[in-house]
């Protein structure tokens, strides 16, 4: 049987530090603004990076060709992009592929999950090499390793400074996502809103360079190179270096600043908030409800354009998530002997140490949580708390809890039942629209849980929709069935408004005529409960009678009244 | 004029196969006038044509009277006129509510579309929830208009077929394509049409209420509406009977709340309904949708196509009339002209069969290879009848040469390959795949490489080498790519199948249409028509992605250059020229850059290619002195028969008892005889003595040859006989014989039995069988995996079968997290999230509505248990079990200590059992299988009853758990590596989280080593964690060249037919395979050509060459 020479997989090449100015780093798979913002910190961290196009349906058929049969679309609308460059590189550019694999490497997000996301990496891999590109580097970065990915140097430090890069970039995206939703469905000038977002995140890239390195931060990395300490201790030094980043991070205003200032850039989308817009969540699988291209639909898009407003989920959520995981993990082992303890000893001692252990790890959970929360709060505060706050991670498994194990791996499971009870029942939203790729086996899951939830709250409005690159067409009519039950509801909620206003909308029309500022979107009005429109008609309306204007009156300039309660809505006082 | 008259209101409702109108009086709201009309995929023109005859007929008036538009091509006109569009939802809901204000479920079925509508009762008000069918077109109009067809019936033999008072048949009508195949397979055996129409009917109604209610409970008064409903009294009479049944078990009053009303109604305007609605809600909107000039429908066409041509298209088939030309020249099917002989002479033939699945065909082949006539006829269900008049053809044809002729062998394959052996008395009955290797082999010699064969339900690939089939690739039951579905299609489109590739060569634009699944197909065909593609684009679009579904997604290979450059195209489908011409494109296309040319030839004789096959094989016998036994030609053509199938014909053999089919025949001299067509050899035998007589054979087969997949499957439920700690002796658990059952069943007994509860009161569910799916599948709410679906089904039978008679006390249905491993260096043991979810989604489904569990006084106990850390699973068992079984901590650590013994030693001695089959094999030079599947598909309800059929054959089945890795000196020997190192599969999987995908690679890997040893997979569709590592087991296989075979994406039906002739081709396979590991290669009779392959050599550049060898 010798002469057999049986599988195994071929020897990957490593991406070395010495490669890292002639190597170009791929990356791809968020949206845009995300992606840009990241690919800024990067850039500043010495890395070449290039964006991926956004994935369409072409990328689609090229991952089809030459992945297996049965994969979820995500993998194949990534793939398939990812092989698409590198066959322009090849066809366009005449590189050879040799010279592409000597040249590119890609980076992509690993789980070490139960999902069989987290075996795509095989995947790209055999794709890659059907398509002629054996060899090819893949740089993954696993969720569950946080800043501590790998102790040896390679051509990526994942740990502190590029994991930094990455959550700041995934925060600011989140929070000029939504103030570009927030806008889209009420701009007056079509695309005015996608030209704000583009200014503000190129506005923004500068302020996206690395802190300069405190004396914290540059011991812990010193004795984290030491190979000659042990791996724990030069683990926990990669953790001291994060949380050190992070406090210097909070300490510094730059980037604070920064947004304020750039978040200007919608000043100039001139908008009309009156118009009725139901809100409408999308929640979903990860990449599904997040993607902003033929992967989902163009979703986002559609929903806008059929006048929705779309509350997109902020990318931080699942990164809270992953913490929360971690610490549910931790509560479930309390009292349980370490499983990785062999001996009898060994496991009576882990468990004697348990409640120590659980809490040492509770405790930093917490605080890695408090502080990127803390962040984001930060962050959204300065462009005027327009941008909701991050859901609490343990409301959402206590809300699920009835229906959907939050102990059970994978993400969607329970968030997707959490957010559906959040939003609808706090009244942030008209319609749940739960978007999954065909197949996805957690959010197939969590879906057959839901009718158990709609039956004890039976007013929530919840739709899921499978995603895929065909048969848009249907998605898109139960998509449309939806909204008209959305768009009733917004309705009812205007109508009962003005029944109850002694002001008419041609009143509230006039004086925000009269303040053509009170139209911006850069206007600091806080995101909230019920329909947009029905929200601003009571703030100005509000604002209306401080100035004690009465119905059918037509406000001018002589009144300074109306002007200061016009700039109070413009200062957020309201 | 019209300023007098009263204002009307219309309504529009542009669908995917008709357009339907309903004029309203606005004022009096009363239907004038309603219209329904098909629009064979030309909406636009329709919909434009009924406005100009409501203009000229009803007198409506353009800008005075009011339009509102529905209807899945309605929001095109309704963005580029401006007029008023209502989604069908509320059209439907708005007439619902008008018309029949008791009307608590409304179901719509159109062409492509289904729809549910609750109205629930919330604080007064009416509230709506309304449900759709996604992009699967399953359970819709269009796929009864196209089984029906298929099966013979005209629109109004639609009509004529009742459900009531006729036998219903399983048929799986998840996807259309399934129910297909069922149909088909019944239909071959003699089922009569309109019991198949009634039982699609069934099927039709069964998917949408299992999937499209979400669980929940159609409650009276039920509105059927949509032209289905309209126009099929059989498919009404479906849904009655099944809403009855519902009702009565879900203890529902039939009544509706207006007393005068039926509870289930088919409304007098059911077809025009939404249209109808269209317009009542039209009146409710605030704005006026006045209506527009009919013209401005064609000024849309007109942008439309122009849009259609920047968005997703390519080019056409043939850029101008010379490369079609050329192509004519190169590819047209030459002119049969059939072997000349002179009048009077004597000439001996013999006569091939090929009872395929929508055609027959017959050749009648000289000795020198060359077809004297042939003949061929779609078939009419009953392939003794084709044959016969086939017969008739052939001898008509020969009359006309005036030849004597002398049949001196008969041979038949294809589906009904042997009902026909047996009434014929053929000589061989030959498996599809290497009749048509024969015939393309003798076409055009050894150095044929690969051999397409895209028949009306197969596509069959066969890779070629040196005259030998080394591998080969079948379509299970997808039938995307085949030719039925072009032919489906064109005549959907109201187009004779002789004009397809005409029409197809006329498009000047193709729509890029996605590859995959005929049933999304259908629902990209309708996108294309909403998009304003023609039918002509549309139905060269379909041929240009007719290769990509044969070679990336029926054969995934997207690299054609390995396979070789000779290219055989065979199969009916290759008469169509425009299938023809993208076929030869697309191979040339993957070979451009390679340096190789390819040499595409179509069969000559290409649909009966498989009949020339076996006529070959007949020659073959005849020249090695078999003496026929052929009844004739003659005695065919008069063969008189009779099929009955009927209550008198059921089996009563088994438990099973299924449905058999008697064909009673009668030759010329009087002397009958009786074929029994039946699922089993047993219900074949004619009588109990032949019965017994075969059932002991296959007895004797089973206890010959091991299946440890079938003893595991019972033996894992059975008692321990561990010894209680406690008395627990009136405690009843039941246990859902379901998905992580099937490994973990001893250990959940001996858990429970060794606190007490006493062997008999532990409950499993029985083995899943077709009766106990049906009737739990109304309850899930989700669309998942097979197994997963199971779940709820084995728990409905606990629950609503089991405890009625002897009171549960609970239900245990555990969360299985992880599992134990007994691999090393992988990254984790997890199950796979949804084996893990499923208990949640199964209490979600019966506690939505009402909590039945809690009615029933039956607690459903779901604890998460990570069996790889045991103290975590004492806690959780104990937490959840703790109220019920009244455990304290001490015992509760004993019980499990004692299951997890238990359940060690139970697969210890599985691997024992494994040792000696393996000793066996090894001692004896044999082939085994080793099932690489996961514990479930230990299920003979889930495999399908593969791994038995194989059993029969004579090779011993092994499943993985019973592959002896503890044993150091076996696996050290065929590893060559210490156990420890042995038992990883980080050399060839990065990845391993997952534990039984890990286990799966490992048992890949033996098989890869041993050399009696083969390799079966199963996979079950939506398997994500299968589907990640297809590729890597493939390549494992393929590099030590051991055979591998697959069953991918088994689901909830059984198409018989093609896991038969997968089985029989494996078969084929495997007896070769076998014959040169006894070094008796020249033994195998059933071969192409002869060759002596080796194995173990370095593998070919194909990564398939593994199966060279066989």
């Amino acid at each position: 049987m010798d002469d057999i020479q049986h599988y195994r997989l071929p020897v990957e090449r490593p991406f070395l530090r010495s490669e890292r100015e002639t190597t170009t780093i791929l990356c791809g798979g968020l949206t845009w603004a995300h992606e840009r913002l990241i690919e800024a910190g990067l850039t500043d961290l010495g890395y070449r990076v290039e964006l991926l196009p956004n994935v369409d349906l072409g990328s689609h058929d090229v991952g089809r060709k030459y992945c297996s049969n049965g994969l979820c679309n995500p993998a194949y609308f990534t793939i398939g992009n990812l092989i698409r460059r590198l066959q322009r590189l090849r066809d366009e550019d005449g590189l050879s592929a040799e010279q592409i694999v000597d040249r590119y490497v890609v980076f992509t997000a690993g789980s070490g999950g139960p999902c069989r996301f987290g075996m795509y990496e095989s995947e790209y891999r055999l794709a890659l090499e059907a398509a002629g590109f054996a060899g090819f580097r893949m740089l993954v970065f696993q969720q569950s390793g946080g800043p501590v990915q790998s102790l040896e140097p390679s051509g990526i430090d994942f740990s502190g400074p590029f994991f930094h890069a990455f959550l700041r970039g995934a925060m600011v995206g989140d929070i000029v996502n939504e103030l570009y939703h927030q806008a889209r469905p009420y701009e007056l000038t079509p695309g005015a809103s996608a030209d704000a977002r583009r200014d503000m995140v190129e506005a923004l890239a500068p302020a996206m360079a690395p802190l300069p390195v405190g004396r914290v931060r540059r011991g812990a990395d010193w004795l984290a190179a030491r190979r000659w300490l042990p791996a724990s201790l030069r683990r926990a030094m990669r953790w001291l270096s994060a949380i050190a980043l992070l406090i210097e991070q909070q300490r510094s205003t730059t980037l604070l600043v920064a947004l304020t200032a750039a978040a200007r850039c919608f000043e100039r989308v001139a908008v009309d908030r009156l118009r009725l817009a139901p809100l409408v969540k999308v929640t979903g699988e990860f990449w599904a409800q997040t993607t902003e291209s033929d992967g989902n639909f163009r979703m986002f898009e559609q929903l806008e354009q059929q006048s929705s407003e779309v509350l997109a989920e902020p990318l931080m959520t699942w990164i809270d998530y992953l913490i929360h995981e971690a610490r549910v993990y931790q509560r479930r082992t309390l009292g349980v002997a370490d499983r990785r303890a062999r001996t009898w000893l060994g496991r009576r001692w882990s468990r004697w140490l348990s409640p120590l252990r659980v809490r040492w790890w509770t405790a930093l959970y917490d605080l890695g949580e408090r502080a990127l929360v803390g962040e984001y709060d930060r962050l959204r505060a300065a462009v005027g708390d327009r941008v909701l706050p991050l859901v609490d991670q343990r409301l959402l498994e206590r809300l699920a809890d009835p229906y959907y194990d939050a102990r059970l791996r994978g993400g969607e499971g329970h968030l997707e039942i959490g957010k559906t009870i959040h939003y609808a029942q706090s009244g942030l939203c008209h319609l749940v629209l739960s978007l999954k790729p065909f197949g996805c086996m957690p959010s197939t899951q969590s879906d057959g849980a839901q009718p158990a939830v709609l039956a004890d709250h039976p007013s929530i409005l919840f739709l899921p929709v499978e995603t895929a690159a065909d048969g848009e067409g249907n998605a898109m009519s139960r998509v449309q069935m939806a909204l008209s039950e959305a768009r009733g509801r917004a309705r009812d909620e205007w109508q009962t408004f003005w029944a109850r206003c002694r002001y008419s909308i041609d009143d509230v029309r006039a004086f925000l005529a009269a303040y053509p500022e009170l139209q911006r979107a850069a206007l600091p009005f806080r995101a909230g409960q019920t329909a947009t429109a029905v929200r601003f008609a009571a703030l100005v309306v509000e604002r209306m009678q401080v100035a004690g204007m009465r119905p059918l009156e037509v406000p001018d300039e002589g009144r300074p009244r109306a002007r200061i309660a016009a700039l109070q809505v413009l200062q957020g006082e309201a | 004029m019209n300023a007098r008259r009263a204002q009307l209101v219309i309504g529009l409702d542009v669908g995917s196969i008709s357009v339907k109108a309903a004029v309203l009086e606005r004022s009096s709201r009363q239907p004038l006038w309603r219209c329904y009309r098909r629009h064979d995929a030309r909406p636009l023109e329709a919909a434009e044509q009924l406005l100009v005859e409501l203009c000229s007929e009803v007198g409506a008036q353009p800008g005075h009277d009011e339009l509102y538009l529905t209807g899945t091509g309605a929001s095109a006109i309704a963005e580029a006129t401006g007029a008023g569009f209502v989604h069908e939802v509320n059209a439907v809901a708005a007439a619902a509510l008008a018309q029949y204000p008791g009307c608590r479920s409304l179901i719509e079925l159109g062409g492509q579309d289904a729809k549910i509508v609750f109205f629930h009762e919330q604080a007064g008000e009416l509230r709506r929830q309304a449900t759709m069918n996604d992009k699967c077109a399953g359970g819709t109009g269009a796929v009864i208009e196209k089984l029906g067809a298929k099966l013979g019936f005209d629109l109004d033999g639609l009509r004529a077929v009742h459900h009531t008072g006729q036998r219903i048949h399983a048929v799986a009508a998840k996807c259309g394509v399934f129910a297909e195949t069922d149909l088909i397979g019944l239909q071959k055996q003699g089922v009569p049409e309109d019991e198949l129409l009634a039982s699609l009917f069934d099927a039709i109604v069964q998917q949408n209420l299992s999937v499209l209610t979400r669980g929940a409970t159609l409650l009276p008064q039920v509105l059927l509406v949509g032209a289905p409903h309209a126009f099929l009294p059989g498919l009404v009479e479906a849904w009655q009977s099944a809403i009855d049944k519902l009702w009565r078990e879900r203890g529902v009053a039939a009544t509706a709340a207006d007393p005068g009303s039926p509870a289930i109604e088919v409304p007098e305007t059911a077809a025009e309904f939404a249209a109808v609605g269209a317009a009542l809600a039209g009146l409710e909107d605030e704005q006026r949708s006045l209506l527009f000039a009919p013209a401005a429908i064609g000024k849309l066409r007109a942008h439309q196509q122009s849009r259609a041509r920047r968005d997703r298209v390519g080019p056409p088939l043939v850029a101008n009339a010379e490369e079609l030309a050329a192509f004519h020249a190169a590819y047209r099917r030459p002119q049969f002209v059939p072997a000349r002989r002179a009048p009077g002479e004597r000439v001996e033939a013999v006569l091939g069969i090929d009872g395929g699945s929508t055609s027959t065909k017959a050749v009648l082949l000289d000795r020198h290879g060359e077809v004297l006539a042939k003949a061929y006829r779609l078939s009419c269900g009953n392939p003794i009848h084709d044959v016969k008049l086939l017969a008739g053809e052939l001898r008509q044809a020969i009359a006309e040469q005036a030849v004597q002729l002398d049949v001196i062998g008969c041979a038949t394959t294809g589906y009904a390959k042997d009902i026909l052996q047996r009434a014929l008395a053929a000589d061989v009955a030959l498996v599809e795949t290497v009749s048509h290797a024969k015939s393309a082999v003798a076409c055009f010699g050894q150095d044929v490489d690969v051999i397409c064969d895209v028949g009306g339900q197969d596509i069959k690939l066969i890779f070629m080498r040196d005259g030998n089939v080394r591998d080969f690739r079948l379509n299970t039951q997808c039938s995307a790519g085949n030719g039925y579905f072009l032919q489906g299609t064109a005549r959907a489109f109201g187009l004779p199948v002789e004009q397809y590739a005409d029409a197809a060569f006329s498009a000047r634009l193709l729509p890029d249409l996605n590859f995959g699944c005929a049933v999304f197909l259908q629902a990209d065909i309708v996108d294309c028509q909403r998009r304003g593609f023609s039918r002509e684009e549309i139905l060269g679009g379909l041929c240009r992605v007719l290769p990509k579904n044969i070679w990336l997604y029926v054969a995934k290979l997207p690299n054609l250059v390995q396979l070789g450059r000779r290219f055989v195209l065979q199969g009916g489908t290759q008469y169509n020229l425009a299938a023809v011409k993208a076929q030869v494109d697309y191979i040339v296309e993957q070979f451009r850059g390679s340096g190789v040319e390819p040499d595409v030839r179509v069969h000559p004789h290409a649909g009966e290619g498989g009949a020339i096959g076996c006529a070959l094989e007949a020659w073959r016998l005849v020249e090695a002195g078999r003496r026929s036994r052929f009844i004739g030609l003659a005695a065919l053509e008069q063969l008189q028969f009779d099929v009955q199938r009927d209550e008198s014909t059921r089996c009563g053999y088994c438990s099973n008892r299924c449905m058999r089919t008697f064909v009673d025949l009668a030759d010329q001299g009087g002397e009958t005889r009786r074929l029994i067509v039946a699922p089993c050899e047993t219900g074949m035998a004619a009588g109990e003595e032949q019965m017994r007589a075969v059932t002991a054979a296959r007895r004797e087969v089973k206890a010959r040859t091991a299946n440890l997949v079938d003893e595991h499957a019972k033996l894992a439920f059975r008692a321990t006989g561990v010894e209680p700690l406690a008395r627990r002796d009136e405690l009843r658990i039941g246990l859902p014989r379901a998905m992580a059952m099937y490994t973990l069943a001893p250990f959940f007994r001996a858990y429970l039995e060794s606190l007490g509860v006493r062997p008999e009161n532990i409950v499993f569910s029985p083995t899943t069988s077709e009766k106990l799916f049906r009737a739990g599948a109304t309850r899930g709410a989700i669309d998942p995996c097979f197994p997963s679906k199971l779940a709820a089904s084995h728990v409905h039978h606990l629950l609503a079968r089991v405890h009625p008679k002897r009171r549960l006390d609970a239900i245990l249905f555990p969360m299985i997290d992880e599992l134990p491993t007994w691999l090393h260096g992988t990254l984790h043991s997890h199950s796979c999230p949804t084996t893990t979810s499923t208990p949640l989604t199964v209490r979600a489904a019966f506690s939505a509505e009402r909590d039945l569990f809690a009615e029933a006084g039956v607690p459903f106990v779901a604890p998460l248990l990570s069996l790889a850390q045991p103290e975590l699973v004492e806690r959780e068992l104990r937490t959840a079990l703790g109220p019920l079984l009244k455990l304290d901590r001490r015992e509760s650590e004993r019980a499990i200590e004692i299951a997890y013994r238990h359940h060690a030693a139970y697969y210890a001695g599985r691997r024992q059992r494994g040792r000696a089959v393996l000793a066996e094999l090894e001692a004896n030079g044999a082939v085994g299988i080793v099932l690489l599947a996961r514990p479930y598909h230990a299920d003979p309800g889930v495999n399908h009853g593969i791994a038995e059929a194989l059993q029969q054959r004579g090779y011993p089945v092994l499943s993985i758990d019973s592959l002896p890795y503890d044993d150091a000196a076996f696996v050290e020997r065929w590893f060559g590596l210490p156990l420890a190192q042995a038992l990883r599969v980080d050399d060839v999987w990065k990845n391993s989280f997952s534990e039984n995908t890990n286990r799966k690679l490992w048992a890949a890997k033996l098989v890869a080593r041993h050399p009696n040893l083969v390799a079966l997979e199963l996979s079950s569709f939506k398997c994500g964690h299968d589907a990640a590592v297809n590729t890597v087991v493939e390549r494992i296989l393929a590099a030590a060249g051991t055979p591998h075979f697959s069953f991918k994406e088994i689901d909830e039906n059984k198409p018989a037919g093609a896991i038969k002739i997968r089985v029989e081709t494996i078969g084929f396979f495997l007896e070769r395979y076998a014959g040169r590991l006894r070094g008796s290669a020249g033994a195998v009779d059933l071969q192409v050509a002869s060759r002596a392959p080796a194995r173990g050599h370095t593998p070919a550049p194909l990564d398939e060459a593994c199966r060279e060898e066989c």
